[in-house]
């Protein structure tokens, strides 16, 4: 659950704009910089806005419960096009979110944008990386990049909440409102990063080595 | 290799909330910008000023308008009900937790139980200040496309690549929706997916969302590879969207006027 | 000649020989088909033939000079491309948007961009559309709307990728006599691919026949469809009318004097020779 509008008291909702609009700024230099060298990247980025818009409302099954609820989407969007760029996503899926079903907040998208596509996708992409440096399968180091890639949404957020809102809330009152929720939500958003990224290895690799995330077979 | 034309699958709440937005009436007419600058200096103070007295007039406004327009109840309430519930919940952690003015006590198995004054008006306060920012999004999204949206955000100098990507997600969206849905549709025909708690079942489901979900991406990738195609053949250069209001198209200054006039009594009234 | 292809060979780099050996020459104003069975490499060759893919080896030349010499813009002025599936062509949020995005990247003026959008949309029968959503369009609808985004950049050559896939009948009728239209007042050479051999000799005055990779066979449609052993032999069929034609001459014995490829030209030919049946009875 992103933070909605008038949860947040304005200054701090003005410093997150702030704060995200340095990274957004990147990505935008970067989104350019990318498609001047390929004019492709532009559409592929607006199709993978939307394929991650999809991800992010279909629902996925959570384990015991029959009810189901729906991945963020952050982490995948991070490892198929890069932090700063996935940064720039993450604002737009929120802006529509916002509004088209009051998802998260306009005041709030500041916020929003720091904690899913500051936070979420460089920690996802970091993870990732680092994962395939030490040798793990891309399977088992997207679904590491989204467990934590989505814990990491939730956890900033509570900060955010605790320090931002017109209340005395700790952060812990938070964390103890969101985790248990999010702790199987974040396990089976790793466990669908990872099948997605193992599924499009197998059928069409091409398509990862096109991104540079997978070295070509010889 | 003959695609039929399936019929539109299920309205999801996007759908409807775009389509709302396609409608004429005196609010879809508006210009955009105008719409965009107005939802948003309300939204700021709302945030801003404190008391509950704008956020309510807020409310009534806004309500007022979008069922005026004829917005389907279910959409308002769809809209309604999560914030609402998250802001009475809140209300009702904050009534019970915070301040030193006792409003009333009860026991409950010997628990001492009180809601405190403070609490009650901080809880309170968030919740009509979430009430009304939900309020006045909701009043700008049925009545603004996003794809006018888009434009207005241009015009407003939010950089062009945001409003370049915003405008190619929109508009596929609906594309990959409608794809997705059919991939879904075919997998569960072939029992894809469990209705039901056991392990085995949740194990099936989940293998058949993230292969559908790969399967969008894929399609994805393909389709951004034709579109790159067709772009080109029409002498893409780079650009994708352009500002379609121009140097001369001035916002119409009688509707400028009745929106700040607006506003400014809305503020006025609520101080 | 507006486009001449001469050898041309293509294979994908997966080692897919898509296109091998092809040749392909269009004079100008002509309605020519290129007909194939799934798979035979229509969608490649057009993809050549607009330069989206460079041949491994041949030539393609338009309008006398070989494709090289031309830069991007001319090329786009003289041919357009109109893709099979309209939802990879149209992704501006609106049809107007859309059909404006050519005219605008040829630097037109605004004045001129707004001439050419609501002149193309008018051609193609959807003025009323200029505002529209594309999420909210028929499929029919879209096919227009993207005929219209390539109408608006005033090729000579239009070509199109299975116009008439996933229409029905009606739909392709339209799109048919749209297509015709376009090609008898204002003069632009057409060619489209299509696997549909009932729809060809109705509109067509060449065909092309394109089978694994290979031309196999070019000429007007009463030439090529009395080659029935290859058409056969390349995944095709006759024209159901010719094919009943075929049928009355071996166990009827009718008398035809040629095949008969559309409705109308079967009726007169059995009408001709069921007259001369009675006159023989009468005697
Ligand atoms: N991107 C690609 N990579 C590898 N092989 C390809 C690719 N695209 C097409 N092919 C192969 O090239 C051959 C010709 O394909 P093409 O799409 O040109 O046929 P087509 O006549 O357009 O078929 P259809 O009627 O199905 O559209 C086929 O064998 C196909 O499998
Ligand atoms: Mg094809």
């Amino acid at each position: 659950m992103h933070i909605q509008d008038g949860f947040m008291i304005g200054k701090w909702a003005v410093g997150w704009y702030g704060v995200s609009a340095v990274f957004a700024a990147k990505g935008i230099y970067e989104i350019k910089k990318r498609s001047r060298e390929n004019q492709m990247f532009k559409p592929l980025l607006g199709l993978f806005s939307a394929a991650v818009f999809f991800i992010s409302i279909l629902p996925v099954p959570l384990p015991g419960l029959g009810t189901s609820s729906h991945a963020a989407g952050t982490p995948m969007a991070a490892i198929l096009a890069g932090p700063f760029a996935a940064t720039v996503l993450s604002m737009i899926a929120l802006l529509l979110q916002a509004a088209l079903f009051a998802h998260g907040g306009i005041t709030t998208l500041g916020a929003n944008t720091f904690s899913m596509g500051v936070v979420g996708s460089f920690l996802g992409y970091g993870l990732f990386k680092l994962g395939r440096k030490l040798g793990l399968s891309l399977g088992v180091a997207a679904c590491i990049a989204g467990i934590f890639g989505d814990l990491a949404v939730y956890v900033t957020s509570s900060f955010q909440l605790a320090y931002g809102g017109i209340h005395k809330l700790s952060v812990l009152t938070f964390l103890g409102v969101y985790m248990p929720t999010q702790l199987p939500l974040s396990l089976v958003e790793g466990l669908v990063t990872g099948g997605m990224v193992t599924y499009i290895a197998r059928v069409r690799p091409d398509i990862l080595v096109n991104l540079g995330i997978d070295k070509a077979q010889k | 290799m003959v695609k039929v034309q399936v019929k539109r699958m299920i309205k999801e709440s996007f759908l409807t909330v775009d389509a709302i937005a396609q409608r004429d009436n005196v609010f879809t007419r508006m210009d955009a910008r105008l719409k965009v600058l107005f939802c948003m200096s309300i939204l700021g103070t709302i945030i801003v000023l404190p008391g509950l007295r704008l956020p309510v007039s807020v409310v009534a406004l806004t309500f007022t308008a979008v069922v005026m327009i004829r917005t389907p109840f279910k959409v308002i309430l769809a809209r309604l009900v999560p914030p609402l519930a998250l802001g009475l919940i809140f209300l009702v952690f904050m009534l019970l937790t915070e301040g030193q003015n006792r409003l009333f006590t009860f026991h409950i198995l010997d628990i001492e139980v009180s809601g405190y004054r403070e609490g009650f008006l901080i809880g309170l306060t968030i919740l009509a200040r979430i009430t009304a920012s939900m309020a006045i999004v909701m009043f700008l999204s049925v009545t603004t496309p996003i794809y006018e949206l888009g434009r207005a955000l241009m015009w407003f100098r939010i950089p062009e690549v945001i409003v370049e990507i915003l405008l190619l997600t929109y508009r596929y969206i609906f594309v990959l929706w409608d794809e997705g849905m059919r991939i879904r549709e075919a997998q569960s025909l072939r029992l894809g997916y469990y209705v039901g708690s056991s392990p085995g079942g949740w194990k099936r489901s989940l293998r058949s969302t993230f292969t559908l979900m790969a399967m969008v991406v894929i399609r994805a990738y393909d389709r951004a590879d034709h579109t790159f195609s067709a772009m080109s053949l029409r002498g893409y250069n780079g650009k994708l969207a352009r500002n379609t209001y121009g140097a001369w198209n001035r916002i119409d200054v009688k509707s400028f006027v009745s929106c700040f006039v607006l506003v400014a009594a809305l503020i006025f009234a609520s101080l | 000649m507006i486009l001449e292809a001469r050898e041309v060979k293509y294979t994908y780099s997966d080692g897919t020989a898509a296109l091998k050996e092809v040749e392909l020459n269009i004079s100008k104003g002509q309605f020519t088909v290129l007909l194939g069975p799934n798979g035979s490499g229509k969608t490649t060759l057009f993809k050549v033939i607009t330069g989206l893919i460079k041949p491994f080896r041949g030539e393609v030349r338009v309008e006398g000079r070989p494709f090289e010499e031309y830069t991007k813009e001319e090329i786009y002025r003289k041919v357009g491309f109109v893709f099979q599936d309209p939802n990879d062509q149209l992704f501006a949020p609106t049809v107007g948007e859309d059909v404006a995005f050519g005219p605008v990247n040829l630097g037109l003026s605004r004045s001129e961009v707004e001439l050419r959008v609501k002149d193309s949309l008018d051609k193609v029968g959807i003025p009323n559309l200029a505002n529209k959503p594309i999420h909210y369009l028929s499929y029919g609808q879209k096919k227009r709307a993207a005929i219209a985004g390539v109408l608006a950049m005033k090729p000579d050559l239009m070509i199109l990728d299975e116009p008439t896939a996933g229409l029905d009948p009606a739909g392709v009728r339209e799109i048919m006599r749209l297509l015709v239209k376009l090609n008898r007042e204002e003069g632009i050479t057409i060619l489209m691919a299509t696997h549909d051999v009932d729809l060809v000799p109705l509109y067509a005055n060449g065909i092309f026949v394109l089978y694994e990779g290979k031309v196999v066979l070019n000429g007007t449609p009463q030439e090529v469809f009395s080659e029935k052993e290859i058409v056969r032999g390349a995944g095709l069929r006759l024209p159901r009318v010719a094919h009943l034609a075929e049928i009355l001459v071996k166990k009827d014995s009718i008398r035809m004097d040629r095949l008969p490829l559309t409705i109308g030209e079967a009726r007169r030919m059995v009408v001709s020779a069921l007259k001369k049946d009675e006159t023989r009875y009468e005697k």
